[in-house]
């Protein structure tokens, strides 16, 4: 019961992805960091992050899959004419989801471990 | 990883818009500045950012102030006869500072310091729940 919980492919998962959460926030805090630095190109978690997980989780391990690369994003147009192509509200957004993303990711994981508690103490909290 | 996941890029953003704005705050002062320690009128100085590569942790890009540097275009020349500064001909060199400038400069700064402030709610905001963990 207990390994179940603990290696149950959504737990696992939950864990990929909560540390993806933490990566996308550090890009985009230097996104969002160097919006008015010359020349910066916004960065992004690699875009096959997606499909790669997908496919993982179809086989049934999305635990065995390795934290996404960093793409630096060159094929958005810059609307200034120093070359930044970082647009305030898009990251703004961004960030708004992916916090979003990790509250769900944290309740999913407590909500594991609570009901593991319930099955060892009996009673419901 | 730190704690507060991407807050050296943050930290380092918030402190080059302080420059900026403390430059800006500068340039306004010295709007009416005709005698610099150079002896002409004061020169509006300029701030550029550039991108910190190293010292920062996992994938963060911080930044930093790369260069402060006065902006030489000529000031006005206003015909002021009489003023302490004024040449033999009664013209008297301005600063080239133009206050429209600097506001929509200090607006710009004052909006990038407060998204990198949501940025920073943000992450502390993940952390916190990141501590309820098995609650």
């Amino acid at each position: 019961m207990i390994e179940k919980i603990f290696s149950s492919p959504s737990y696992d998962g939950s864990k990929v992805l909560m540390d993806v959460a933490v990566m996308r926030q550090e890009i985009l805090s230097s996104n969002l960091g160097n919006i008015e630095t010359p020349g910066y190109k916004r960065m992004e978690v690699s875009k096959d992050f997606g499909k790669v997980f997908a496919k993982a989780v179809k086989a049934g391990k999305p635990g065995a899959v390795a934290l996404p690369g960093v793409n630096v994003d060159l094929a958005s147009p810059s609307q200034r004419k120093d070359g930044n192509n970082v647009v305030l509200q898009d990251e703004l957004l961004a960030m708004g989801k992916n916090g979003s993303e990790y509250e769900t990711l944290v309740d999913f994981v407590s909500g594991s471990m609570r009901t593991l508690k319930q099955a060892i103490t009996g009673h419901v909290q | 990883m730190n704690f507060l996941s991407g807050i050296h890029a943050t930290a380092s953003a918030l402190n080059a818009e302080q420059v900026r704005m403390d430059i800006v705050a500068q340039n306004i002062a010295n709007a009416y500045t005709t005698k610099d320690v150079n002896g002409g009128p004061y020169q509006r100085q300029t701030v550029s950012f550039q991108t910190m590569l190293g010292g920062m942790s996992g994938v963060e890009k911080g930044v930093k102030v790369g260069a402060i540097k006065p902006d030489t275009k000529p000031g006005d020349m206003i015909y002021s006869p009489g003023h302490p500064h004024a040449d033999k001909d009664g013209m008297l060199k301005m600063p080239n500072v133009q206050l429209a400038v600097e506001m929509v400069d200090l607006m710009g700064a004052t909006r990038a310091y407060e998204a990198n402030l949501s940025v920073a709610r943000n992450a502390r905001s993940m952390a916190m729940k990141a501590l309820t963990i098995g609650k």
